[in-house]
């Protein structure tokens, strides 16, 4: 078919309202959260139901179109970056929350409601969601469950997978299939599981059935200063040590204090070498007796000041910084890289002093923020595009400070996804075997490969017959594609 | 042919295949699988030794049943072939505990009691607690969970990492080595609870927790029809129990239990807060008092020879109704019922004693059939031979069952692993 | 001694736990103790946010992509939106839940992180000055929630007004909406012409001609801007047809400050006792009011809409006006004309003659409320026995800052009581003519907000622009409620004049 009657074909699907096809509209949806990555697609299109995005699955895996699902495009990963003789399926009118049931503690959405507004649809009834990334208030539920999202207080109450228990998928044939419910561990696999986290490389999300969380009695935030990351990352280990899960644990570094300061004034101390937030929430009394240990740990590290949040307004505050400090990296850098590596939280003395090390030898500044209890680390690589030879630099230093975090046991994305970007240093985690075994579940899910192609995997895998035993491809002995 | 002669045919093929390190005999009564009895008895002693087994056998056709201690061999379906048991209990060492990273790495023949005894030395646990004792590799092919689900989730929520063996024989990882990381398919949780039918998991990280300082166990007295309340008030509250369960029999007082483990003052405060919320007989427990109240409860899956054991997965709101009806249905038929019901969570364990085998069937077809309409799940985890011949212990396990057996088709596209064993006769 | 301490604090934090409840409701803790029935709360409730009937128009299909036809490049060189604050924005998209149009229909070309990337695709000369292009412009509300939501200081405001002088100057509109563009603004920045229209639409309401044209079907059959127009009308009565404002009048007791006050245009035809209630306050509070006769429009919505020649041309008059007179402020009762006037310094930075005068004149703008909270309460205050809601104009919380002075303004009064109104951040569709020229989007929003504020129950809202204060009147009015929308001075001066009749 060629593109009026696909734009015909899709209108007559979702609609004429749904489809998006003039080059001034298809601009805008050329990047998504990352904008170094730049590719215009064919078409986009927003459907606003199940039915419809079935309808729009099925032609395209007749027509053998790629298909490249997009929430809000705030990923940092370019997951959701175009290919440019694919579709977007744009999730963004699908936002409706559904059901609220509180007596199982469950929420049934659709793909395109906002992280933030699920909690604030339950917070009356003292519930809460708990995945918090840091874009909460502008991310979709679809690109939480795209990305298994994580956040500040994922430390504690866990990722997004861990608070997603029924799907409701558009399978890349157009199959609509209901996974999981509102019970957990279901017999059978886990695909529920499994397709948390897949990067809208095996199925499109229609519908999220996601556990709800009882707001905590009390709750009580802690700011403490210090000299340097090396006292706070010592103050970190130490609560650790104590049997303490708080709630999170969140540390900056100088630059990203002062670029947190210059966006939303949260009073954070300007020449503190690193800025810590724990925040622990509970009953009252444990929190409280808890607290009193923490602050001590604090004060034995070396703490320059310790400040503790005396109401919501306060504890807001705090995390403001916190939360907008990337966005403010505009405030002190013309262009800056979000890196998104993860470190057993042990290793985060050692691993920081590389980075310094690194960003020395290439005449760059590295900004950190840090979900320092997961050892989920983000150093933002500062730079000027206008500068010559700037960007690539930049981006070399960011690729190898993810070699510094997996040499020390740890992974290349702690919660942006691999997407477009970060699927070059697929291959410094996993080898040849575990990414092909990896995509066996592609072959199952999608043999058509028309689902977000070309993320995740650095090569990806023809899907044969029998992936056990050897045969090759058609397009392989025709010369058009090697296996591997 | 006659089975002695296969054992031997089979033992010879797979010497010069596997050297003299892995240890081979022939299979006995004693090894028996749900009635088949394996072909040999394979014991390696390495990833790589797993490995070599598991290729030849996809290669020559053989059916292989993985195991460690064998305490849930009798889980799902009998196997459609059992020519290698293959026991991977001497892949028993612990890899790594990163106390200060609140992490494990095991081998998947460590039996969970003994690392649990090694983390605790630093204070520390895996913060699960099935019913039935076994390795960590058992644990991750049932996904099995006990009350403390409640506050940490289940298997698939605590692991973070495995090294698995593909049928194929091609040794594979997935995940990683820390709590937090998103890279690549959460193969993971694919694997949990697959029964070994996807491959045969031989190493595995878990995040752990911080061994609580304190606990006491509320315990009231509560009449069937007010578990949902009850339970309700309990988790819309800000109260933290790490254990909501539910404990009844045919005769005698049901009872509801509530755990709280945290710091002294909060589990007292808590307690004593939900003693009054429960009102009348409660009481709160602690220490061997305690325990022995858990242990009660535990008591469900000791089984005698034709006891039914069943699962029931449903949710908070429907377990009340499912558990009354299992109860009347028991009452008419003459056949004693004792329930455990993770109440916070909505599952429940159901033993049925003492009846025919055709009201034991009778009894879960109609359990099943209720549950089943509300979405639900029940599943047969115990029966004898000629209930479980009459009934698919799996049931229905709804939509998602074409896509499963497309993940098996890629996974294990001869059915090596386990066949026939898992839902919809994966 | 360490650990004395601890303990002391340990003690410190918990006492009082005795009491806790643990956050079990009271229904539930009752329902503990004598058994009842189950009363939890729970089941489907659909908040589902409608999409479909959007009224957005279909987009037309077919244009090749990579060969855009350019008629002529989207931008010229005087003035383009600025590159370099186009290059503040990092695509993190913190913008988009706050902007109207993509809360609408969820489109990232009708957002400001889009319109922003249209920018800078225009600069790049990636795309021309096509229809579409100038339509995802004209959509924007211009509410500048995206300058409050973004992280990174982007100024939208700067960039918006750059783009939308590049279209009114180069862009040629087919003939109708230029039409109607022209009628607006031949119209609504003379007072002294929109008094001429105001006998009119008091004798088309008294005669009952209104009715009439409603039962015949008549306005159904009027084009959507014509039919947005009609409904807005606001309700005259002759009494307010005969209120003027005084040039000058003194304070109660001691002066405390000299205040010109700008009289606006709408607001002084359509809203005279407004004007009326913002001098009696200001008088009440010690202020010498002076009203220059000879002021006229401040150039608000023209510079919104992108009519920036003429903006300064009326800021220019505006400036010279208020020179003559020795003033401490300048109050200003209609966000709009405030926000303008306070970046008149801005908007004649090119101007040699009138650069420093105009930012001087900058600095002497207040919002009454802001003006009436720094200056502090003087007057007695009595109490008023209502509940209000307060609606946050765009130009006031968005393009100025101010929230929470009105808020505090209101809270001063014994008796009122202030309830918070979801999507408070959100535009009520109003934005100075949008309602007229895009009165679909803007219906759809205005309704959207008088849902959020009757949600509230509150009888009555403040509002501290005209604009807001006839969009939300008219959308309640659409479903069926009545709603009393006051200028928050309007409700001081009640307590301040408790006694003077209804005006």
């Amino acid at each position: 078919m060629q593109r009026p009657e696909l734009i015909a074909e899709f209108k007559r699907i979702i609609g004429p309202e749904g489809v998006i096809s003039e080059p001034e509209q298809l601009v805008t949806y050329e990047s998504d959260g990352l904008r170094n990555h730049r590719v215009l697609p064919m078409l986009v299109v927003l459907p606003t139901s199940t039915e419809q995005v079935q309808g729009v699955m099925r032609l395209c895996h007749t027509e053998g179109i790629p298909v490249v699902p997009r929430g809000s495009g705030t990923g940092l990963s370019a997951g959701a970056l175009p290919v440019s003789n694919g579709i977007v399926l744009g999730l963004s009118r699908m936002r409706g929350i559904l059901e609220v049931d509180l007596e199982n503690a469950r929420a049934r959405v659709q793909p395109g409601v906002l992280n933030l507004w699920v909690t604030e649809r339950v917070a009356p009834d003292g519930y809460y969601f708990a995945p918090d990334p840091s874009s909460q208030q502008v991310c979709s539920i679809g690109g939480n469950v795209a990305e298994n999202s994580g956040g500040a207080h994922c430390l504690k109450y866990g990722f997004t997978v861990n608070h997603v228990v029924g799907l409701t998928v558009v399978m890349s044939d157009g199959q609509v299939v209901k996974l999981g419910g509102k019970a957990v561990d279901k017999p059978g696999y886990d695909l529920v599981g499994v397709l948390v986290g897949s990067e809208g490389t095996l199925c499109v999300v229609t519908e999220v059935t996601l556990r709800i969380v009882r707001k905590p009695e009390a709750v009580s935030t802690l700011q403490a200063a210090f000299a340097s990351p090396d006292e706070a990352g010592s103050a970190v280990s130490e609560i650790i040590a104590a049997g303490i899960v708080p709630a999170a644990i969140e540390m900056m570094d100088n630059l990203s204090i002062q670029a947190a300061e210059a966006a939303v004034h949260a009073n954070y101390p300007l020449d503190a070498g690193a800025v810590l937030l724990v925040e622990l929430d509970g009953p009252q009394l444990e929190v409280a007796e808890q607290m009193v240990l923490v602050r001590g740990i604090c004060d034995g590290s070396g703490a320059t000041s310790i400040k503790l949040a005396q109401n919501d307004d306060e504890r807001v505050l705090m995390w403001k910084g916190r939360k907008s400090a990337f966005a403010a990296m505009g405030r002190i850098s013309r262009d800056y890289y979000v890196q998104d590596g993860v470190i057993p939280r042990t290793a985060l003395s050692a691993v920081l002093r590389e980075i310094g090390a690194l960003a020395e030898r290439y005449g760059l500044r590295v900004a950190n923020v840090f979900h320092a209890g997961d050892g989920n680390l983000h150093p933002l690589v500062l730079f000027d595009s206008t500068m010559p030879g700037q960007t690539e630099r930049a981006e070399e230093l960011a690729g190898e400070i993810l070699h510094v975090c997996v040499d020390a046991g740890g992974s290349i994305t702690g919660e942006h996804g691999v997407g477009l970007d970060k699927k070059r240093h697929m291959p410094a985690m996993f080898s040849h075997n575990d990414l092909e075994t990896m995509q066996l579940l592609r072959c199952a899910i999608d043999p058509s490969r028309i689902l977000n192609p070309d993320k995740i995997f650095p090569t990806p895998r023809l899907c044969g017959e029998s992936p056990g035993i050897y045969k090759p491809h058609p397009l392989q002995q025709a010369g058009v594609a090697d296996l591997f | 042919m006659e089975l002695s002669s296969v054992i031997t045919i089979m033992s010879l093929k797979i010497t010069p295949y596997t050297g003299t390190k892995a240890f081979t005999r022939a299979g006995t009564s004693a090894d028996r699988v749900l009635g088949v009895v394996p072909g040999i008895v394979v014991k390696p002693r390495s990833l790589d030794e797993v490995s070599e087994v598991l290729g030849w056998a996809t290669k020559e056709g053989l059916k292989v049943v993985p195991c460690g201690s064998r305490t849930k061999l009798d889980r799902g379906a009998a196997p459609g072939g059992c020519d290698i048991l293959l026991d991977v209990s001497s892949l028993d060492q612990v890899v790594e505990h990163a106390a200060g990273d609140l992490t494990v790495t095991v081998q998947t023949g460590v039996r969970l009691s003994d690392l649990q005894r090694q983390l605790a030395g630093a204070g520390q646990f895996l913060a699960v607690d099935p019913p039935v004792p076994g390795t960590v590799g058992g644990l991750i092919a049932t996904a099995d969970t006990g009350p403390r689900r409640l506050r940490y989730g289940g298997v698939r929520d605590l692991i973070l990492g495995v090294t698995f063996v593909r049928a194929d024989g091609v040794i594979a990882k997935a995940g990683g080595k820390v709590v937090k990381n998103v890279a690549g398919y959460d193969l993971p949780k694919l694997l949990t609870g697959a029964l070994g039918t996807l491959g045969v998991v031989a190493e595995a990280t878990f995040r752990l927790y911080p061994l609580p300082a304190a606990s006491a166990t509320v315990v009231a007295n509560i009449p069937p029809n007010e578990l949902r309340r009850h339970v309700g008030t309990i988790l819309q509250s800000t109260l933290v129990p790490t254990s909501l369960d539910y404990f009844a029999q045919s005769s005698g007082p049901s009872t509801l239990a509530v755990r709280f483990e945290s710091t002294q003052a909060s589990v007292s405060a808590q307690a004593k807060f939900t003693a009054q919320l429960l009102g009348g007989s409660s009481r709160i427990v602690t220490g061997e008092e305690e325990q022995a109240v858990w242990a009660q409860f535990d008591g469900i899956s000791d089984t005698v020879e034709r006891d039914v054991l069943c699962k029931l997965v449903s949710t908070v709101s429907d377990l009340e109704g499912l558990l009354e009806r299992a109860s009347r249905a028991a009452r008419e038929a003459g056949t004693e019922l004792t329930v455990r019901a993770h109440a916070g969570y909505g599952h429940a364990l159901l033993r049925w004693r003492g009846g025919t085998a055709d009201a034991a069937v009778a009894l879960v077809q109609g359990l099943r059939a209720e549950a089943e309409a509300l979405g639900h799940n029940l599943i047969v985890w115990r029966a004898p031979a000629e209930v479980r011949s009459r009934v698919d212990v799996w049931g229905d396990v709804g939509e998602g069952l074409s896509l499963m057996r497309k993940v098996k088709q890629q996974f294990d596209p001869n059915g090596t692993l386990n066949p026939g064993r898992f839902v919809g006769g994966i | 001694m360490e650990q004395s301490r601890d303990k002391e604090q340990r003690e410190e934090a918990t006492a009082g736990y005795e009491r806790a409840t643990f956050g079990v409701p009271a229904h539930m803790q009752a329902a503990a103790e004598a058994a009842g029935e189950v009363s939890v709360r729970s089941g489907p409730q659909d908040i589902g946010v409608a999409v479909e009937g959007s009224g957005r128009k279909a987009v037309h299909a077919g244009g090749s992509i990579g060969a855009p036809v350019r008629l002529f490049p989207a931008f010229d060189s005087h003035h383009p939106p600025s590159e370099e604050l186009i290059d503040e924005c990092v695509h993190c998209g913190f913008c988009l839940p706050t902007c109207p149009t993509y809360l609408l229909w969820g489109e990232e070309m009708d957002s400001p992180r889009g319109r922003i990337h249209l920018m800078k695709a225009g600069n790049e000369g990636r795309l021309g000055m096509t229809e579409t292009f100038v339509r995802h412009f004209d959509q924007c509300l211009g509410c500048m929630a995206c300058v409050t939501a973004c992280p990174s200081g982007v100024q939208y405001n700067k960039l918006i007004e750059a783009t939308r002088s590049q279209v009114e100057r180069r862009y040629r509109r087919n003939p109708a909406d230029k039409l109607f563009r022209k009628v607006v603004f031949t119209l609504f920045p003379y007072p002294a012409r929109l008094r001429l229209l105001a006998p009119f639409l008091l004798l088309y309401r008294s005669l009952g001609l209104q009715s009439l044209a409603n039962w015949s079907g008549l306005l159904d059959r009027l084009p959507p801007r014509l039919r947005s127009m009609h409904d807005l009308m606001p309700r005259m009565t002759l009494k307010r047809l005969r209120m003027r404002v005084p040039a000058h009048v003194q304070p109660k007791g001691n002066a405390r400050a000299r205040v010109g006050l700008l009289t606006g245009c709408v607001q002084q035809v359509f809203f005279p006792q407004v004007n009326a209630a913002t001098v009696r306050v200001l008088a009440a509070e010690g202020c010498e009011v002076v009203a220059p006769r000879e002021q006229a429009c401040c150039g608000a919505l023209a510079l919104h809409a992108g009519y920036e020649e003429h903006a300064r041309r009326v800021a220019r008059k505006l400036i010279a006006v208020f020179e003559r007179e020795e003033l401490d402020y300048i109050a200003v009762n209609a966000a709009g004309c405030g926000s303008t006037m306070k970046e008149y310094g801005h908007l004649l930075r090119d101007d040699p003659e009138f650069a420093e005068r105009a930012a001087r004149f900058s600095a002497k703008v207040r919002d009454i409320s802001e003006l009436l909270v720094e200056l502090g309460p003087v007057a007695v205050r009595q109490p008023i026995r209502a509940t209000v809601a307060y609606h946050d104009a765009c130009h006031l919380a968005h393009a100025q800052g101010i929230r929470y002075e009105p808020r505090s303004l209101l809270q001063g009064i014994p008796g009122v009581e202030l309830v918070p109104v979801t999507e408070a951040e959100i535009c009520c569709g109003s934005a100075g003519i949008y309602n007229l020229v895009e009165p679909r989007p803007a219906g759809e929003l205005g309704e959207r907000k008088a849902r959020h504020i009757l949600a509230t129950g509150a009888k009555v809202v403040a509002s501290g622009n005209p604009g807001c204060t006839l969009q939300i009147e008219t959308n309640a009015r659409r479903l069926g409620a009545n709603l009393k929308v006051l200028h928050p001075v309007e409700i001081l001066d009640r307590s301040l004049h408790p006694r003077r009749k209804e005006r």
